[in-house]
């Protein structure tokens, strides 16, 4: 299927065929490990198991044997003073794919060492800058005191 | 007919890559005829391949690289000239490439590194746009053709039960609701029926007190800064 909406189906009726799937996946590096037979995808958020099993097998020509589901909720994030909710992110739909006939998936190394280029110091610095800053975001306000001596408070 | 086969003499000539003339000439300089032409054109070709899961991800080469070379979007002139089975095949190219980009901007992200040349997600985000306009173009000169109506047509405009016009979206029933007499008493409510009148000169008078109530305020307004600002000059 695809998110387009499509005339229901009533018995007798020609089949509905998706000519124009629109539905994207994200294939993801596992957060824990895994056996090697276990795929991680981030997809659409309204693809459903049958969905992501007929897309692997007719687009990309793998064979999926199970798939198992997790819906990883959006974050909060609160005002600092008044501490009502300000923000919510969207929810992440994630697929674990079980793959057929004993293959096996292991996710490539896409940042060798050896391949690094001229201005790596540019990148290692700007990196650990965004690293700095998703943490500090995920610090809660009260917390996070930049500047602030750690002997200042108890 | 002389001017013609030059005509056609010329296209064939166009149609040739200067690489690929180069290889023939390389091999057989006397015989550069149309047979190697042809074997050259077919050399073109290539069908895509079946990579599996591999193809969620970038060619290999270009794996820590600050740039990555790409060309520019599909425009809609170009696809007004291919045909369904033509734009079917490439719908699943872009759809693929889209799926890479997306998977490597996201391990990006995920390792906090520069993902280079983001501006290729767009420039298959629009080709792909301008692909569905055109296969909407066509599903529309055909129903057009063939029922004399326009294609996805949602809906209507109609009275609702309080008298005033809306928007209606058209509904998909198992059963037709004018054959459905439990669904009719119980759903369908009566439309534009006289005794709704009333509300719409209620909802007439609302509707002009605020526009006069927005007036005065602005009104007011000026007056008051006048009063305070006399020398002020009003735009």
């Amino acid at each position: 299927m695809s998110t387009k909406l499509y005339p229901l189906y009533q018995l007798g009726n020609p089949r509905t065929r998706v000519f124009l799937p629109d539905f994207w996946m994200k294939l993801v590096a596992s957060v824990r490990d895994q056996p090697k037979h276990i795929v991680t995808f981030h997809v659409h958020p309204r693809m459903s198991k049958l969905d992501a099993k007929n897309y692997l097998e007719k687009i990309y020509g793998v064979k999926v044997a199970n798939i198992h589901k997790r819906i990883i909720a959006g974050e909060y994030k609160k005002h600092p003073f008044y501490g009502h909710v300000t923000e919510r992110k969207d929810e992440t739909k994630v697929f674990f794919i079980h793959l057929a006939d004993e293959q096996t998936f292991e996710f490539p190394d896409i940042f060798p060492e050896d391949k690094k280029s001229s201005s790596e110091d540019q990148i290692k610095q700007y990196s650990e800058i965004q690293k700095q800053a998703r943490k500090d975001q995920n610090v809660q306000w009260k917390e996070y005191r930049p500047g602030v001596p750690s002997w200042f408070s108890l | 007919m002389a001017c013609k086969i030059q005509l056609l003499k010329n296209i064939l000539k166009l149609s040739v890559s200067p690489v690929v003339q180069n290889i023939a000439g390389s091999a057989t300089q006397r015989s550069l005829s149309v047979t190697s032409r042809c074997v050259s054109r077919r050399g073109f070709h290539s069908s895509s391949l079946r990579q599996g899961l591999m193809e969620f991800f970038d060619n290999p080469k270009v794996y820590g690289e600050d740039q990555v070379k790409h060309g520019r979007a599909w425009k809609i002139d170009e696809l007004r000239i291919k045909s369904n089975q033509d734009l079917h095949k490439l719908w699943f190219v872009l759809y693929k490439e889209k799926n890479m980009l997306l998977t490597m901007q996201e391990e990006c992200r995920r390792e906090a590194a520069l993902f280079p040349s983001p501006e290729r997600i767009d420039k298959v985000e629009e080709s792909m746009e301008n692909l569905n306009a055109v296969v909407e173009e066509r599903n529309h000169a055909y129903r057009e053709l063939e029922e004399g109506e326009q294609a996805n047509v949602d809906g209507q405009w109609q009275h609702t039960p309080f008298g005033r016009l809306g928007y209606r979206r058209f509904k998909e029933y198992p059963i037709p609701p004018w054959a459905n007499v439990t669904h009719r008493a119980i759903n369908q409510l009566p439309r534009h029926v006289p005794v709704t009148w009333k509300y719409g000169v209620l909802h007439r008078e609302q509707v002009i007190r605020k526009n006069a109530q927005a007036k005065r305020r602005l009104l007011n307004q000026k007056k008051r800064l006048k009063s305070a600002f006399p020398n002020a000059e009003m735009d």
